[in-house]
């Protein structure tokens, strides 16, 4: 079964300069458990796509839709509360939110979700451990370096659960060693859980472990093939 | 819920700057509305206790329509009724009786319209000041010999016009209440201030004498512990029919019309303040959200709704305007106390407002300062945070995320 599925996804911007076509009829399918690398050169529509099926845009024209439900019948509550509960995401510039710390920033989601404080507290501290980042808690964004800061950005998207988990190149500031470690542990979460992992990369060692690799090109599919692992 | 009202408490902690900035703002105008409202208050007491004590008192007293047109046999019907009326009130710290008349003082060649009032040396300290602000000479005696001449305090005014002094004699003709006569000679023993006034003061007992006015009594004068009790005490006063007890503002209308005008004013820079607070608080918060708006976008990418945008967004502004707000309210009503114990003096830039002369500004305190002005800015605080609040919320995540 199908967690995202496209057809004919059209996203136009109107600039200055005249329409800009980001993305053009796209139509495919992301299946649950999938382990898929989006790849591109810059300004092949990787990030709008991204922004579709991460539910925080809709498309010009055409359908998306996540969990069976189109993203044009949504109202703005609607689409929250599908971020929420069903996608993580991990933002290529961390996007921590500054004020909080990074158990703070881990715990968030399930605050949002109603989580109890100290069953979120103890999710947050394991997850932040997996990652690890466990002695650096309660250090703020702006303590931490870049490659820790992807790390919390990591650990709160998958600290949830999500069934879907967007991630911008989610191993660019790590040492090999981070990322590996990182990789691992997104690997087993898909194996385990079946949870289903978006990742936009130039990472050879990351696009070596995806089990589908599709390329964009001017905002349309260029390649979309599975890999046999 | 509860999860982001705390989170909001904890962001302000960890923006210190721009909480500080804030904050004093809704603190500084907070406490410039409670002392603005407070000097406005205190002044008009002050203009009110020192119109009363000259005089009139905190109320009176007196047969229905005295006050209007007095005539010597209009005095009170039953002036022990009256007079216990109006102690039965817990507030009214003092009552003291009064007759009076208008006749001609003479000495040598001058002659002189002026009123005498007929006091009680004793009680008269305790409704007005007269007797403690004399600029020369004495006050009136307790009592007196048979063969005593009969003493007399006089007002500057009234006593300059006579070209009189402490110690000289001033005779006095007017009518008695039986329509005699009624003529006598006084001893100035003491001069009050008040060098516009034509009042000349006597033992209570020597005027009844002299008009015929045994036992009775045209005005009884009260104090009460407090101006904001005057009300309670008039309303509750129940005189025989036939007399009437009337407040200060009955009394002194020309400048209780004053305070009233004046009052209006006040409200309106009062309004003013909470605009200029209003505006600032909308302004930072604003400029607050601007700066936010790529952390708002992250947050609403994780999956914030709308309404919790501008519940977080409220909720530290709220949070920020009580906080504020209190310690504002608390920093204004310590200024208005220590102006109120202190006051301002005018020094050369006195106030003649509604006959009375101001030579100081003075605070005082009140609930609807203390605890109502507070309360009204932070309300006022928050109600401006409502247009940032509604401008995070509208954010589009992707272009919020890109800025």
């Amino acid at each position: 079964m199908s967690v995202v599925s496209l057809r004919g996804a059209t996203r136009y911007y109107e600039t200055k300069a005249g329409i800009v076509r980001a993305l053009d009829g796209v139509t495919f399918d992301i299946d649950r458990g999938d382990f898929m690398v989006v790849a591109g050169p810059s300004g092949s529509g990787k990030t709008t796509l991204v922004n579709l099926i991460g539910a925080l845009d809709k498309p010009t024209s055409g359908v998306v839709s996540i969990d069976g439900r189109s993203l044009a019948d949504l109202d703005g509550k609607a689409l929250a509360d599908l971020r929420r509960d069903r996608i993580g995401f991990v933002f290529q510039a961390y996007n921590l939110v500054p004020v909080l710390t990074a158990i703070e920033n881990v715990e968030y989601v399930m605050l949002l979700q109603g989580v109890p404080a100290a069953e979120r507290r103890s999710r947050a501290a394991e997850m932040l451990g997996e990652v690890g980042l466990g002695d650096l808690l309660d250090r703020r964004p702006d303590a931490l370096s870049g490659g820790q800061q992807q790390r919390v950005a990591v650990a709160r998207a998958l600290v949830a659960r999500p069934a879907l988990v967007l991630a911008d190149e989610p191993t660019a500031n790590l040492d090999s060693a981070a990322s590996e470690a990182l990789m691992d542990l997104m690997a087993t979460l898909n194996e385990r859980h079946r949870t289903t992992f978006v990742f936009c990369t130039h990472d050879p060692a990351l696009m070596a472990r995806a089990r589908r690799l599709m390329r964009l090109r001017d905002g349309r599919v260029e390649s979309d093939e599975r890999i046999a692992r | 819920m509860s999860g982001l009202v705390g989170m909001a408490l904890r962001n302000l902690g960890r923006r210190r700057l721009r909480t500080a900035l804030t904050g004093s703002m809704i603190a500084g105008g907070t406490a410039l509305a409670v002392l603005s409202l407070g000097m406005n208050f205190g002044t008009y007491d002050h203009m009110i206790d020192l119109a009363t004590r000259s005089s009139v008192g905190h109320l009176e007293a007196t047969r229905a329509g005295y006050d209007r047109k007095p005539r010597l046999n209009k005095t009170l019907v039953d002036p022990a009724a009256a007079e216990a009326t109006l102690r039965a009130q817990p507030a009214v710290q003092a009552v003291s009786p009064r007759v009076e008349a208008g006749g001609l003082f003479a000495k040598d060649a001058r002659t002189i319209g002026g009123l005498l009032v007929g006091v009680d040396p004793v009680t008269e300290g305790s409704v007005t000041s007269v007797p403690r602000s004399l600029g020369e000479g004495a006050w009136l005696p307790t009592a007196r010999g048979v063969d005593d001449p009969i003493p007399a305090v006089f007002d500057a005014g009234l006593l300059h016009q006579l070209r009189a002094a402490v110690g000289d004699e001033v005779s006095f003709v007017g009518q008695a209440a039986d329509g005699s006569l009624a003529a006598e000679l006084f001893t100035v023993c003491g001069v009050t201030k008040l060098k516009d006034g034509a009042m000349a003061y006597v033992r209570l007992a020597d005027a009844r004498d002299l008009l015929v006015l045994p036992g009775r009594v045209h005005r009884l004068v009260a104090r009460v512990d407090s101006l904001r009790h005057v009300d309670e005490v008039v309303l509750g006063a129940r005189p025989a029919e036939g007399d009437v007890v009337q407040g200060w503002d009955a009394l002194l209308p020309g400048l209780a019309r004053s305070i009233e005008a004046d009052r209006a004013s006040g409200w309106i820079f009062l309004a003013i303040v909470l605009m200029v607070v209003l505006l600032g608080v909308a302004n930072t918060l604003l400029m607050a959200v601007f700066e936010r708006t790529h952390e708002f976008g992250v947050l609403m990418a994780l999956g914030t709704r709308p309404r919790q945008i501008v519940l977080l967004t409220l909720a530290e502004a709220g949070w920020l305007a009580v906080l504020a707000a209190t310690v504002g309210g608390i920093a204004g009503t310590a200024a208005t106390a220590w102006v109120g114990v202190e006051g301002i003096p005018l020094g050369d830039m006195t106030i003649e407002y509604g006959g009375v002369t101001i030579d100081r500004m003075i605070a005082v305190n009140s609930m609807l300062g203390s605890v109502g002005v507070p309360a009204v800015v932070a309300m006022c605080a928050l109600l401006a945070a409502a247009v940032p609040a509604w401008r995070a919320a509208r954010l589009h995540p992707t272009e919020a995320l890109r800025a």
